[in-house]
């Protein structure tokens, strides 16, 4: 996708193959209103299902942006890799604590489908690849996000979604692209597949 | 140039206060030491003048009134705005981006209404009015008198923006209907998103990272404010938020004030009439 001539897009891939049967199953039957009064606390076990992988996506960005830095970006790009990377690493480390999950498993095609866009020493070609990617967190946890049962799950996924936007703005502006205002507030998205593989 | 309007409170400095409040303090001790065979109300004293304490309304809280009150903010950010643009503050250059954002508000809050209406609620077309009097009108007073509105201006609707967002992340997890939850995700981001664009935009990369992701603290500018960042912290924050603006005093300190998400005070309950 070319960020400075990309239009709002709203494909996205389907969520089947990211969520699976049981996962599904758990969203359409959360589709329906539940009181937050009524809402568990701690996430329930179809939440640790999704936050799982969730986890292991955070993971990969983390190894992505780790990628970015070693490869040589310099300055304001030098400090963004290190920070979002840490971010992400941060995000999988607050999910392996709400579900007891461990933080060990990256999901490896994700990882390997953007390792070569993340690996530059240039910072516009970098700002591209990580400005795409926290879109994409951001329309994924927010397609997510209804599906989640526990007011925990909830709570942590709505407070990493903002980052995710504050993020790829910042991005937008490394790119050099921050005056045009469509890109920067309705950016083009795509659902990420969560569950494909995995690495450790 | 037009000017916001004045604000309507007599005014007493700080240093008036001090004065006044240390006084008053000294002949309550004094008073209090003299007292013997005293009679009367045994609620806790006052010291001072405040106003009277009120107790919030015992209103139901549900999802039309957090979807109310989501809109009272929209409407009270674009209210800003569009004063902002008329008094001649904004930079010409800058006209643009402003207008954008008082469209992306107007289309949060119109999407805002359509959802109330759906939960069996009335709309809310209006500003806050708990909001407009004890945050907005205060901070733009303080604002004309500054020494750089400007500057003031941006700070103030950087600070805006992030308490609209950080307003919305809370009525995601609180609202029950999966559409309205997922529409208020929707509008922490996109707000989240203008926060950061603001201070990208005047600061460029030097307002990327604030040292407080670090933990260390934050560095003032010349004029010894702090400087402001697109990313402040590594998740989304709902906390109260300091904002300074304003004219330095002879002690080169500024006015203050504190940002705080609606609670049970500044909700707009179903009961409430409409206040435009």
């Amino acid at each position: 996708m070319d960020l400075v001539s990309a239009e709002p897009a709203t494909s996205r891939r389907s969520l089947i193959g990211a969520l699976g049967a049981a996962g599904l199953a758990s969203a359409a039957a959360l589709a329906v209103a539940r009181p937050a009064s009524a809402a568990p606390y701690s996430p329930t076990e179809p939440d640790k299902a999704v936050l799982e992988q969730a986890l292991q996506l955070e993971l990969a960005a983390k190894l992505l942006y780790r990628d970015a830095v070693e490869a040589g970006l310099t300055d304001a790009a030098l400090e963004v890799a290190q920070v979002f990377g840490d971010n992400h690493e941060a995000y999988a480390d607050q999910f392996a604590a709400i579900t007891g999950i461990s933080a060990d498993t990256y999901n490896e095609t994700f990882y390997d489908e953007l390792k070569d866009e993340f690996a530059t020493s240039d910072a516009a070609q970098f700002a591209q690849a990580a400005w795409e990617l926290e879109n994409n967190f951001a329309a994924t946890y927010t397609e997510l996000f209804t599906g989640f049962e526990s007011v925990e799950s909830q709570t942590v996924v709505a407070s990493i979604v903002v980052l995710n936007g504050r993020m790829a703005t910042v991005l937008a502006d490394l790119a050099g692209v921050s005056d045009q205002l469509n890109l920067v507030f309705d950016p083009p998205t795509e659902i990420v597949t969560l569950t494909e593989g995995a690495g450790s | 140039m037009s000017t916001f309007p004045p604000r309507a409170e007599s005014q007493v400095s700080r240093r008036q206060a001090f004065k006044i409040g240390g006084i008053t303090v000294s002949l309550a001790a004094l008073v209090a030491a003299c007292g013997d065979d005293r009679e009367g109300d045994t609620a806790p004293g006052r010291v001072g003048y405040a106003p009277p304490v009120t107790d919030p309304p015992d209103y139901t809280v549900d999802d039309a009134v957090r979807l109310r009150t989501a809109s009272s903010l929209e409407y009270s950010v674009i209210a800003v705005y569009e004063r902002a643009l008329e008094s001649g503050i904004v930079e010409p250059s800058s006209d643009e981006l402003v207008s954008r954002l008082i469209d992306n508000h107007q289309a949060s809050a119109d999407q805002l209404a359509a959802l109330t209406d759906a939960e069996g609620g009335v709309p809310w077309e209006c500003t806050n009015p708990w909001l407009d009097d004890r945050l907005i009108e205060p901070v733009l007073q303080a604002i004309q008198s500054s020494d750089d509105p400007a500057r003031d201006l941006l700070r103030f609707a950087v600070a805006l923006e992030t308490l609209a967002a950080s307003t919305h992340q809370v009525f995601a997890v609180e609202l029950t209907a999966p559409a309205a939850k997922t529409f208020a995700l929707e509008t922490a981001t996109s707000e989240s998103r203008q926060s950061a664009a603001l201070v990208a935009i005047d600061r460029g990369p030097d307002g990327y990272i604030s040292p407080e992701v670090y933990g260390e603290g934050v560095p003032t500018d010349v004029e010894g404010l702090p400087n402001i960042y697109s990313i402040t912290s590594r998740f989304g924050s709902v906390g109260q938020a300091e904002l300074i603006v304003g004219p330095a005093d002879e002690n080169g300190s500024r006015e203050s004030f504190n940002l705080q998400t609606p609670a049970e005070n500044s909700f707009i309950y179903n009961e409430l009439e409409p206040t435009c």
